[in-house]
């Protein structure tokens, strides 16, 4: 067991007015598309093709009013990310800016899918012939000037200082005999992840029926990666730590014994991790279920790695004991 | 749970192993309703026989402190109290000093029943 010695440098905090500025930037494009629609009334063909085969014949089509009004929501969506990123001061500044960057990507992405489509009907009288040709570009484009735009507007990314912690060393108490076999493993239920796949999941019926196949698809998609989060098992043995999720603990990271410089348990914050779930940071990953005590794992090649775990001090004492067999 | 387990033991591997979830069941490092690790994976990490873990799981089972189902792996009972695991291993226990001292199961019986 070992104290939390480390000191974490909180990056710099977002500036209120870049953050208020951000969030107008991801108010932009539900504007565009709310003028637009109205403007270009006369200029564009009354259904719209929504979906192409091979860039240049249209194969699905929408109502004029449905498809500028799904593309809206989307839009107005990826500002209520904006704006929640400004508003939520409590917010670590690594997760305000991923939010603001989140929302204006997909505010601009849903304009860039407007203005494909307008691109592609535009002066036509009749959907049938609209080719979709380079257009197909604006969605990506749109999705990129958004994520550079905000974090621009909100700052370069943070730069966050580590020091790292004591190693737990041997006052752990738990001593293995050379013949002794030894494992710890324990597995969590939660059901929020449940909760927010199925908010997911109904979203993806929801957009299924009103929108295009493609964006259900993701949200399907997102669906089973937050319900696979509900359950998570971590084991640590002779061959090092594992974390399993899913209810069949699909092993997801694998950390063997000879890549783990020390171990310790330390009570982390999701937020100063990049949130909840399997965050990848700089330097550093973690799997992350809840703000609470944690195994942290200092690795060989400097990298950190952290799950959150209920009794940390049992495991950690093991991956001492295994690692002082090991080395001996 | 913690499990450990030494083959140079006299007791065998499978009663080693039995023991120990006891334990962790009595401490209620596992808890009711949760699920085991898979007797595969259980075997992998202690580099044991599988068969060797699924009699230790089997003799829980029998004991009412396991479930066992196809395909679900093996849940700690739901209605097992830390105690009830307590007392079984306390029998285990019991059971095991009896034949240590050559006490025949029919005497050990009439123990218990003098007891009470």
């Amino acid at each position: 067991m070992s104290n939390p010695t480390s000191t974490e440098l909180h990056p710099p905090p977002v500036n209120r007015a870049r953050s208020v500025a951000a969030a107008v930037l991801s108010l932009v494009p539900a504007g565009v598309i709310a003028w637009s629609a109205q403007a270009w009334d006369d200029r564009l063909p009354d259904p719209l093709p929504t979906h192409w085969r091979a860039l240049a014949t249209p194969d699905g089509f929408g109502s004029y009013a449905g498809t500028w009004r799904t593309l809206l929501i989307v839009a107005l969506i990826g500002a209520c990310f904006g704006i929640a990123a400004a508003a939520l001061a409590w917010l670590n500044p690594l997760l305000q800016r991923s939010t603001a960057a989140l929302g204006a990507a997909l505010a601009f992405g849903a304009l860039g899918v407007w203005l494909a489509t307008a691109q592609a009907a535009w002066g036509r009288a009749d959907a049938a012939g609209a080719p979709l040709g380079w257009a197909v570009v604006l969605p990506v484009l749109g999705v990129a000037v958004g994520l550079v735009g905000a974090l621009l507007v909100v700052g370069r990314r943070p730069h966050t200082v580590h020091t790292v912690p004591v190693a737990a060393g041997s006052s752990s108490g738990l001593v293995l005999a050379p013949g002794e076999r030894a494992m710890w493993a324990h597995r969590t239920f939660m059901a929020w992840p449940l909760v927010v796949a199925g908010a997911l999941a109904a979203g993806g019926v929801v957009v299924w029926f009103t929108a295009d196949a493609v964006p259900a698809l993701v949200l399907a998609v997102a669906a089973v990666t937050a319900a696979v989060l509900a359950w998570a098992q971590v084991t640590v043995d002779a061959r090092g730590l594992r974390i399993g999720l899913g209810p069949w603990a699909w092993t997801v990271k694998n950390v063997p014994l000879a890549a783990i410089a020390s171990a310790s348990a330390q009570p982390i914050e999701a937020s100063d991790w990049g949130g909840w779930g399997y965050r990848v940071l700089p330097g550093r990953s973690a799997v992350v279920l809840r703000s609470g005590p944690a195994i942290v794992l200092e690795l060989a090649d400097g990298r950190r790695f952290a799950v959150t775990v209920d009794d940390p001090e049992t495991p950690v004492a093991l991956l001492d004991a295994l690692r002082v067999r090991a080395a001996g | 749970m913690l499990i450990r387990v030494d083959a140079s033991a006299a007791a065998p591997l499978a009663a080693q192993i039995a023991g120990q979830l006891r334990g962790a069941i009595a401490r209620g490092e596992v808890a009711e309703g949760e699920r085991l690790p898979s007797a595969r994976a259980l075997a992998q990490s202690l580099d044991v026989n599988l068969h060797t873990v699924l009699r230790a799981y089997a003799e829980l089972r029998d004991e009412d402190l396991l479930e066992l189902r196809r395909g679900r792996g093996a849940v700690v009972r739901s209605g097992t109290s830390s105690e009830l695991a307590t007392l079984a291993q306390l029998v285990h226990d019991v059971v095991a000093q009896a034949q240590r001292l050559g006490v025949s199961r029919d005497e050990l019986t009439t123990m218990i029943k003098e007891q009470a």
